[in-house]
């Protein structure tokens, strides 16, 4: 017994004293400051070591420690984190209210309104990038990663059927009519599990058939979702459903990006993240078109935008000046844009001008961004609050099971907001 | 030391005679104080990790907090509306077909192989046991994702082989509200069975042998020993191990979590996932801290019951 | 007398038949989810793509190991989730048989009480104490190190560790301990020199079952560990999962080589795995 508690004993003081070493590694003028992000996924991994090995290059007095994690356990940890008061000094997370509105409430982020004129972000960086991370004139985070929904499609296949790519939903609703006759799955996307793969096929949908003023009035007034232009696209989307264009079973978990990859379904509605394993795993010309809007809108309907991640301060942290340059250094430089655009294929909120080589699609993707003539408007999952949040992250499945129709999406819908109201979680009602 | 080895089996019997000697003796002083001090970090481990823990939890579930700032009082508000969330009601329910399905797909099965394997002359025991026990040592997170491939309705094992006898309707076990916690359960048994098996087959071993013959003389068939003179002797591992599976089970949470995440629309909602799901994906902590403290009471209460009725019935 | 004894013959040789076609069947069935993530993890990236079950046309033995490999950082994940494993079997070990010993054959007052509240721990959940452990942890400084996830799956696995230690110390013959005390020795001498060289078959039991549930263990480091240079496996192929549900390939090479030490662990302690001990500790 003696050398098992000896052997234990043992192995506890060498983690300890591990710890010790590895604490003691701060002093003089050395600022460190930690920095949390969810960016796993090699490429974005890489990149990241790479932006701070360039800030760290040129500030040498400030090292940058950098922990990784994936989205749901950042956010878990996150709050648990504050609590305890060892939350880090910068964090890139989810941008929108529905994440960050509890800590802006709990006084633990930054508020970023004055930084964004001193740095000159209003400027610099698209809109959306200070639209999403704010409310009631709080401001809480530098968005980034900005992506767009688009019709993704196999331009071969297209090629093969006669068809052109389609500028109304309805036009795209035969395209599908057609495919489906031909063999194929319509559609790679799968309504299932994932929030995801719900959110975001269900609020390009839903943006293709309602007006700019009719968004706004929900996103940031609490309006009523009972609408016209609601009831059709629920509506498409059901009829979809009944006549196959889904993957057959849409509500199991399915491989959205190997079906379209393997040219078993033949239209995708994706983001610009995809563009990547797109251009590695197809053999095929991929097509890209803005997602066509309804003819039944009055405005032609607007694309989703989202941020894709998000910068934000931690209101107590020792060093916010550093941060404050840490962060401008990342957003709105055109070393870093490029790192970006080409290395992780994502689209940086920088505006001025910076070069980088890449792929087509991904230049298509940024000039939809850039185009005027199109409405972008960040999607649904910016701006949604818990409740509407949970319901939204299922709503597509409980339609591909039949447990929701037109009208129950509707009800249940209107219900949730009013649950967020009460708790004053939404950006009209947003106090801090 | 050898001599003690030896000395083990022989000294079983012996043993309980003395044993009587000594709980006459009162209390031994050095004893006493020997006793404390083995069992003080066992009790201190407790003490902080779950006592302490527990009552915070308790104080959690009183509240009105997003676990994020601040707290509001609030009773049992919370208990209140949790037996009123149909969703409740479904994980519920879905613990318990969850339960039964384990018992009925693993436990059984458990039951019978352990009787096969235990009889005499089976070739390959060994290599059947370390088998059918291996699924167990495996985690959640991998067999779950296989299994999801096996049920995908469109590429999937069942589905290939459907189609291979030329039927080519498919089969979404886990899309369908009404067979995904079947599913589940499925797998669920897969993983569980041999470890059943491992523990029962160490009861069968330790069965009186002697006992089958007055039951072969009278002419009773093998299906009638097993019943009648195998099971009794056996049936306290039996009563065991369904206590420990029942438990065992109402704390599933990663297979569900890997394999449908609770849905299709709450269809394969379970108490922990629910528990989970309030107190951080709905910023609800308290309300979730209280049905936490509902399935650590239900599963007291079970245990009590149970052991309560076992008691009675010997 | 020959014409019964053909028929004995050919009952028996059905009721073989039957019998091992049964158990090989089983034993397919057991089986076949690891075959196919094994040879899934065989086959290039684009093969596997057409899905698990297709048959595999391009093979390549490496590729993926080598990919997941890298990619994975496997080799750190590994590293923690064997300290976690070790740490925990170790210090379930040293706790449990004190703790069970003491409850199975010493007296003073209270013993029973104790024990049946510690056995309450094995019935709550740990979903109903995870938050407040996180202070807990964080009160006793361990937050985010390998050794504090390994303590407090010490406590929450005490319950069961501890039964099982003292139902086996139950059967352990009292004769052996008292003509010890004979001869003069202290308890602690009884306990080192001739209990503790006999625990072995109980301990073998006991490793696999702590050690499987110590590296299996999802939940716990998800919540308590922040840094990925500490991730344990299965989390760590959790995330992996989930940056790469598409690649059938990968994922499975990941699996493999997530599995491989547990397997390990498995195969060592299998032999020696004392069953009549486990069953004896059920029936306490």
């Amino acid at each position: 017994m003696t050398k098992k508690l000896l052997a234990f004993l043992l192995c506890l003081t060498m983690v300890f004293s591990f710890m010790v070493v590895s604490a003691g590694a701060e002093s003089n003028n050395q600022i460190t400051l930690t920095l949390w992000d969810s960016l796993s996924s090699d490429a974005d991994n890489a990149a990241m070591n790479k932006m701070n090995a360039l800030f760290m290059k040129q500030n040498p007095n400030i090292t940058i420690e950098r922990v990784v994690k994936t989205t749901d356990v950042l956010s878990e940890t996150l709050k648990a984190a504050f609590m305890g008061g060892d939350a880090p000094d910068v964090i890139y997370g989810e941008a929108g209210i529905g994440d960050d509105g509890d800590y802006v409430k709990a006084g633990y982020l930054l508020d970023l309104t004055d930084a964004y004129k001193t740095y000159g972000w209003n400027d610099k960086l698209v809109s959306s990038s200070k639209d999403v991370p704010s409310a009631n004139g709080f401001v809480w985070g530098v968005g980034n990663e900005i992506e767009t929904m688009s019709l993704y499609y196999n331009k071969t296949v297209f090629d093969k059927l006669g068809l052109t790519a389609p500028t109304t939903v309805e036009e795209l609703t035969q395209c599908l009519q057609t495919i489906t006759n031909a063999g194929y799955f319509g559609l790679a996307n799968c309504l299932d599990s994932r929030w995801y793969n719900n959110m975001n096929f269900l609020g390009t949908m839903l943006y293709a058939f309602m007006t700019k003023d009719e968004i706004n009035a929900c996103m940031n007034a609490d309006a009523s979702w009972n609408l016209d232009s609601v009831r059709n696209a629920i509506g498409t989307v059901v009829d979809w459903l009944g006549k196959g264009y889904f993957p057959d079973h849409p509500e199991v978990d399915g491989d959205q990006d190997a079906m379209f990859a393997n040219s078993e379904a033949i239209c995708y509605v994706t983001g610009n993240w995809a563009i990547k394993q797109m251009d590695s795993n197809c053999d095929f010309e991929v097509g890209v078109v803005p997602f066509p809007g309804s003819k039944t809108c009055a405005d032609g309907g607007s694309q989703v935008n989202f941020v894709g991640g998000c910068y934000l301060i931690n209101a107590k942290s020792a060093n916010t000046e550093a941060a404050l340059k840490y962060v401008d250094f990342l957003v709105a430089n055109p070393e870093t844009a490029t790192i970006w655009a080409e290395e992780e294929s994502k689209i940086p909120p920088y505006t001025g001008e910076y070069s980088a080589n890449i792929s087509p699609l991904l230049s298509k993707a940024i000039g939809f961004l850039a185009d005027n003539s199109l409405s972008n408007i960040p999607g649904v999952n910016m701006w949604v609050a818990s409740n509407t949040w949970d319901f939204f992250s299922t709503a597509g499945q409980n339609l591909a099971i039949g447990a929701l129709d037109v009208d129950s999406f509707i009800s249940t819908l209107d219900a949730d907001i009013a649950k967020d109201v009460k708790d004053c979680s939404t950006k009209a009602t947003f106090t801090y | 030391m050898a001599a003690a080895k030896l000395g083990f089996a022989a000294a079983t019997h012996g043993g309980n005679v003395l044993n009587m000697q000594i709980k006459r003796a009162k209390y031994n002083r050095s004893q006493m104080w020997i006793g404390y001090l083995l069992i003080l970090p066992a009790m201190v481990l407790f003490a902080v990790f779950f006592v302490y823990a527990l009552e915070q939890a308790v104080k959690y579930s009183l509240m009105d907090w997003s676990g994020v700032g601040e707290m509001t009082y609030i009773g049992v508000q919370n208990y209140v509306s949790l037996l009123g969330d149909q969703v409740f009601w479904q994980a519920f329910i879905n613990n318990w077909y969850y339960t039964a399905g384990v018992i009925v797909l693993g436990v059984f099965p458990g039951l019978i192989l352990a009787y096969i394997l235990s009889q005499p002359r089976i070739a390959g025991r060994g290599f059947y046991r370390a088998v059918y026990f291996f699924p167990r040592i495996v985690s959640a997170v991998i067999y779950g994702a296989v299994w999801k491939w096996i049920y995908d309705p469109r590429r999937g094992l069942i589905k290939v082989i459907m189609s291979a006898f030329g039927n080519n309707s498919s089969i979404a076990m886990l899309g369908d509200v009404h067979s995904v916690m079947l599913g589940i359960i499925i797998t669920a048994g897969w993983t569980y069975f041999g470890f059943c098996m491992v523990i029962f087959i160490a009861g069968f071993t330790s069965v009186d042998v002697s006992l089958r013959e007055p039951a072969l003389r009278g002419g009773a068939n093998r299906f009638q020993i097993f019943a009648h003179v195998d099971l009794p002797q056996i049936r306290p591992i039996l009563d065991t191990m369904l206590v420990y599976t029942v438990i065992d089970s109402f704390k599933v949470y990663d297979l569900v979590l890997v394999m449908t995440s609770g849905g299709p629309n709450d269809a394969s909602q379970i108490l922990t996932y629910y528990i989970y799901k309030q107190a951080f994906t709905l910023d609800r902590y308290g309300y979730g801290s209280a049905a936490a403290i509902l399935l650590g009471i239900l599963m007291i209460v079970f245990t009590l019951l149970y052991n309560n009725s076992i008691g009675k019935e010997r | 007398m020959r014409r019964k004894s053909k028929k004995f013959n050919l009952m028996r040789f059905l009721r073989g038949f039957l019998l091992y076609s049964l158990l090989i069947i089983v034993a397919v069935y057991t089986l076949i989810p690891f075959a196919t993530v094994l040879i899934t993890s065989f086959r290039t990236e684009k093969d596997s793509m057409k899905g698990p079950f297709t048959w595999p046309k391009q093979w390549d033995i490496t590729a993926a190991y080598s990919n997941a490999w890298n990619m994975g950082h496997f080799n750190i994940y590994i590293w923690n989730s064997t300290f976690i494993m070790i740490a925990t079997v170790l210090g379930t070990l040293l706790v449990s048989t004190m703790a069970g010993y003491s409850f199975a054959k010493l007296q003073y007052p209270g013993r029973k009480g104790m024990y049946y509240l510690l056995l309450i721990s094995m019935m709550v959940p740990f979903q109903t104490i995870m938050l407040p452990l996180y202070f807990v942890l964080k009160g006793i400084g361990m937050l985010n190190t390998l050794t504090g996830v390994s303590l407090l799956l010490i406590a929450t696995g005490l319950g069961f560790a501890v039964m099982m230690m003292r139902s086996f110390f139950i059967s352990f013959p009292d004769s052996l301990l008292e003509s010890a005390r004979l001869d003069g020795c202290t308890e602690i001498k009884v306990l080192c020199r001739i209990v503790l060289p006999n625990t072995f078959p109980a301990w073998s039991s006991l490793i696999v079952f702590v050690a499987m549930g110590a590296w299996n263990n999802l939940l716990a480091p998800m919540l308590y560990i922040f840094n990925e240079s500490k991730y344990p496996v299965p989390y760590a192929l959790y995330a992996f999962q989930d940056a790469h549900s598409t690649s059938y390939g990968l994922l499975s090479a990941a699996m493999v080589i997530s599995i491989l030490p547990i397997v390990l662990v498995y195969l060592i302690f299998q032999s020696k795995f004392q069953t009549n001990l486990l069953a004896g500790a059920v029936k306490g």
